[in-house]
């Protein structure tokens, strides 16, 4: 068995900090890939004007 | 049935899942910053100490990656029975959303392990290598979309890889009581549960968040899909007149 130090707070907060980091990283990737389909869309729909799609419809 | 036919349409579906994609989400996130605030506080446990606080964040995420692949296996039967394109778009996109939540699973289970066990990883554990099995379940999932050469054989190929896959979601829940594992067994929802308000509230709070951003990440992943298989199918349209 390693020699584990007692004071765990370090182990926690890095298990906090992976888990937020990890949530935070899914929710900007999703938010990103729905504003980017919007874009797509947008240009799809309309191929004369200037795509804007960073409101949702 | 009726919903399932009403969803069918993914105008019907577009139109339906713009409010609760954000609310779901933005839900989820203020009770995850709740369950981690609460989680922090909770008082240290009597066997565990404060190791027991990474309890928190690694068994709702465990519970959600497996109820998003019991999620993916019910939209792949949908799927693969009634030909429902809406749900092959939501097992697709609920995908990479699992597969988040089983890689927080098992890292936080991890480092839980080096201070509880003293060690950071052990092969003959069946709880850790079903999950892990899980995780690759998860990224052959994703993989089978992006290699198959028409979305139609990807939606077949995924949704049996997903289905057979499934075999793998009992193991995981009944490895630690069929098996001899340095796993410990269940300790919420049994019928054995001596969890205190203390604890019991953090970890359904946190829970309730997961979940509540699983539903919101998903739909959002959802329409994100729709509107660029739509857009998609545009440009196809115009290069065939041109």
């Amino acid at each position: 068995m390693p020699n584990v130090d007692t004071d765990y707070s370090a182990y926690v907060n890095a298990t906090y900090l992976i888990a937020l980091g990890a949530l935070a990283a899914a929710l900007v990737w999703s938010v990103f890939r729905l504003v980017r389909a919007r874009r797509k869309l947008d240009e799809a729909e309309n191929p004369t004007s200037d795509a804007h799609g960073d409101a949702e419809p | 049935m009726a919903v399932m036919s009403f969803f069918a349409n993914p105008h019907r579906f577009m139109a339906a899942s713009k409010w609760p994609a954000w609310g779901f989400t933005l839900l989820g996130a203020a009770l995850i910053a709740f369950g981690v605030w609460k989680g922090l506080l909770a008082p240290e446990d009597h066997q565990q100490d404060e190791r027991a606080r990474m309890m928190f964040v690694h068994v709702p995420a465990m519970w959600l990656s497996l109820f998003a692949y019991a999620f993916m296996v019910g939209a792949s039967l949908i799927s693969f029975v009634w030909r429902h394109a809406i749900a092959d778009v939501a097992a697709k996109s609920a995908a990479p959303i699992g597969a988040v939540f089983t890689a927080i699973g098992l890292m936080t289970g991890s480092i839980w392990g080096y201070t509880t066990w003293g060690t950071w990883w052990e092969w003959g554990d069946a709880r850790l290598v079903s999950v892990l099995v899980l995780f690759f379940i998860y990224l052959g999932y994703i993989a089978v979309w992006q290699a198959m050469e028409t979305p139609q054989k990807a939606a077949r190929a995924a949704s049996i890889l997903c289905l057979v896959g499934a075999v793998n979601i009992p193991i995981i829940h009944f490895s630690v009581e069929w098996f001899a594992v340095l796993h410990q067994q269940s300790t919420f929802m049994t019928t054995d549960d001596k969890a205190t308000a203390e604890f019991k509230i953090p970890m359904y709070i946190s829970a309730l968040g997961y979940l509540s951003l699983f539903g919101g990440l998903t739909l959002m992943n959802m329409r994100a899909e729709i509107m660029r298989t739509r857009a998609e199918m545009l440009f196809q349209r115009r290069q065939a007149a041109d």
